[in-house]
């Protein structure tokens, strides 16, 4: 795993942004239908798929052990920092540590406010992986482990909703989560549109806005349009070479696809830099939302992961997306110009090789944190008779769990890759407040349950297809004849 | 306007290059051609057509040779970051790894890729187009449109040099007819100056200017 140090301010674009700053005071055909069990209105759900990159353990959060209850070779904390949450299955931990492993940074991580707060929509689905390679790992738990074509649940859920969203399936992360499906079959819309940096990418959402002495819309629109019909087709590079697999697809991006994107002027929606005077000297704003992402996420300009979180946002509030995939970067943000202030550590929940338990709480807060203000911000966002937030499924997607015993008695320790785990899922759309399977208090090991009833089965496991399939039915996505289980205790109503 | 007679106009027009400055790359062209080339009448598509994207850099560092631009200025977003290989350098198929974590080149070309191509080329031709009609007299290209010369030979010889600077090849006599024609499709103010800007824009952004 890559793990250079990425510091604050480490961008180019960023720095030079202050220094002017100081100185002048972004069709295919569907080949059958998707929805046999449609939306009930027809209208769209949403899907955001959070990354907890590195391994996100769930005995470190809403599964959480009390010491008096394992053995003392099985991970758990001490009795009084793990609290029950009323009228669920659920735990959470409250924490307080001297460093981050070998980092010297003290730090709280309070897991009770979240839990209490979300505990209605949150819902524990227990199952043991297949993989404990990262990337593989990764793509199997957007996959399903290839459950379905191959196709992931982001592409699925783009495919049955997305017709007509200009970027359906956005990724603004790049690791395994973000995986292309293996279905072709798929529209093209459904595959997903990459984001770099989600502070400068909006600008690719309109060929001209903000270039200074650039072209009306017309004008550049009669100069596409002369390359379009007439130059690109009569020339004898395309003559020759126009079947090329590449020109195809680029001269479909430049048709429907990038109109859509322009004609929603989605430019001045999306943007996130607070330069109001530099911008305004381009033609551009900033998004009118940008005030309530900064109360959310105060350090959007400077972590990587708040300001893939307040894209995340605008994408969906403006209705250009229907599912957006985010992850903390496997990269060390760092803000230095406060002492030593980690906002992110190296490899992310990996770091639990280092120091386990300081680095799955500080992990897991972030996570819950991000979770916590995107509900909190798509809920203001009316949608149909409630809000967008009614309709939107946060599936907290890991690679796979860690390994359960530690040192006799340790504190400290660090941990390796486990198969065993499960999945966090935050949504109105699913069984609220509930742990699907349970977990053996002497190995630390987590089982299935019914798929009926959702009532634990000590000695069974559930598996990724499962988890993935569950995630699309809540979704109200048709998965007839997909070969999929069906998992109605995942779901709410 | 028959073919003959345009290209004739053409053999008879003055160069429309009127920049004092020389290109540096030895492998640039260093004299407009006049006429037009129509290809040969039957083409033989390929049949194992690969073609690989410029890339952003290259893309960028062919646009600053053939329009005789710094390649610092070529394009910079809100005037400060390099849009080739700094905002846009994902989406026209660079990695970044240590700040995005982007450790491969995208596998396709996202819906942002052209559009980003496009802001890259309106940046440099409104540039092009704008210093030279800021001082014609020692224009790269427009010189003769910028003082008031905007006769259909006159047009020819900017498109014949935007061919001959941006493809390195001359037009055919379609292309030639249908980028000058572009200038009669606009209505309203600064004719000359708009069309200038676009016929760069729109020979700039075909595919065989972008890919190879």
């Amino acid at each position: 795993m890559p793990n250079t140090t990425r510091r604050l301010g480490r961008r180019n674009f960023l720095r030079a942004l202050g220094a002017s700053a100081a100185a002048s005071a972004a069709f295919g055909l569907r080949r059958r239908p998707l929805a046999a069990q449609p939306a009930p209105d027809g209208s769209p759900y949403f899907l955001i798929v959070l990354g907890a990159s590195g391994g996100a353990n769930l005995l470190d959060s809403l599964l959480a052990r009390r010491q008096s209850e394992c053995p003392a070779t099985v991970h758990a904390f001490p009795d009084q920092v793990v609290s029950d949450i009323a009228g669920t299955d659920f735990r959470a931990v409250d924490l307080s540590f001297e460093s981050l492993g070998p980092i010297p940074m003290p730090f709280e991580a309070n897991q009770s406010s979240f839990v209490n707060k979300r505990k209605d929509d949150l819902m524990v689905v227990t199952h043991t992986g297949t993989s404990v390679n990262h990337a593989i790992a990764q793509r199997r738990a957007v996959t399903g482990n290839e459950a379905w074509l191959g196709r992931t649940l982001q592409e699925t859920v783009a495919a049955t909703y997305g017709e007509g969203y200009a970027l359906p399936n956005v990724y603004l992360t790049e690791q395994g989560f973000a995986a292309r499906g293996l279905d072709d079959s798929l529209p093209t819309y459904a595959f997903g549109e990459t984001v770099a940096d989600p502070l400068v990418w909006p600008l690719a959402l309109d060929g001209r806005k903000g270039i200074r002495d650039a072209p009306t819309a017309d004008d550049l629109q009669k100069a596409r349009a002369l390359r379009n019909d007439v130059l690109d087709p009569g020339s004898q590079f395309e003559k020759i070479f126009g079947q090329a697999q590449r020109l195809k697809h680029w001269r479909h991006q430049r048709g429907a696809p990038q109109a859509g994107v322009e004609a929603q002027g989605l430019i001045d929606d999306l943007i996130l830099l607070d330069e109001p005077a530099l911008l305004g000297s381009y033609g551009l704003t900033a998004s009118d939302d940008l005030p309530a992402l900064l109360d959310k996420f105060p350090d959007l300009h400077t972590d990587p992961f708040e300001a893939q979180a307040a894209l995340a946002f605008l994408l969906l509030k403006n209705q250009v997306s229907c599912t957006v995939t985010l992850a903390p970067s496997l990269q060390a943000t760092i803000n230095d110009s406060q002492g030593l202030d980690v906002r992110n550590p190296p490899i992310a929940f990996d770091f639990s090789h280092q120091d386990h338990p300081s680095a799955q709480a500080f992990m897991w807060r972030r996570v819950m944190q991000v979770a916590d203000a995107l509900a909190d911000l798509l809920a203001t966002v009316p949608f149909g008779e409630g809000s967008m937030w009614d309709r939107t499924l946060i599936y907290f997607a890991t690679d796979f769990g860690r390994t359960k015993n530690k040192p006799s008695g340790a504190s400290s320790f660090g941990s390796g890759h486990e198969l065993n785990n499960g999945s966090v899922i935050m949504s109105p759309l699913v069984q609220g407040g509930k742990v699907l399977g349970g977990i053996d208090d002497a190995t630390g090991f987590t089982y299935g349950f019914d798929r009926q009833s959702g009532a634990p089965v000590p000695g069974t496991e559930m598996s990724e297809p499962d988890v993935f399939a569950g995630i699309l039915q809540a979704l109200h996505v048709d998965t007839a004849g997909s070969g999929l289980p069906d998992v109605p205790a995942m779901r709410r109503g | 306007m028959s073919r003959e007679l345009f290209a004739l106009i053409l053999l008879l027009a003055p160069v429309g290059c009127g920049s004092d400055a020389e290109p540096t790359d030895p492998t640039a062209p260093t004299a407009t051609p006049q006429t037009p080339t129509d290809p040969p009448p039957t083409v033989v598509p390929s049949f194992a057509p690969h073609v690989r994207f410029k890339g952003g850099a290259v893309y960028a560092n062919d646009l600053a040779r053939g329009l005789e631009l710094d390649r610092d200025e070529v394009c910079l977003e809100l005037g400060v970051s390099d849009c080739a290989t700094e905002v846009h350098k994902v989406a026209l198929g660079g990695v970044d790894p240590y700040d995005g974590g982007v450790y491969k080149p995208l596998p396709e070309a996202p819906v942002t890729a052209p559009i980003a191509l496009d802001r890259i080329a309106v940046s440099a031709c409104s540039l092009r187009a704008e210093r030279d009609f800021a001082a014609p007299s020692s224009a790269a290209f427009y010189g003769a449109l910028a003082q008031g010369d905007t006769s259909t030979e006159a047009r020819g010889s900017v498109v014949m040099a935007l061919y001959d600077r941006l493809l390195l090849r001359n037009p055919t006599t379609a292309e030639l007819e249908a980028v000058v024609g572009l200038y009669d499709e606009l209505d309203g103010d600064e004719l000359p100056r708009r069309w200038s800007k676009l016929a760069c824009i729109a020979i700039a952004t075909t595919t065989e200017a972008a890919f190879y």
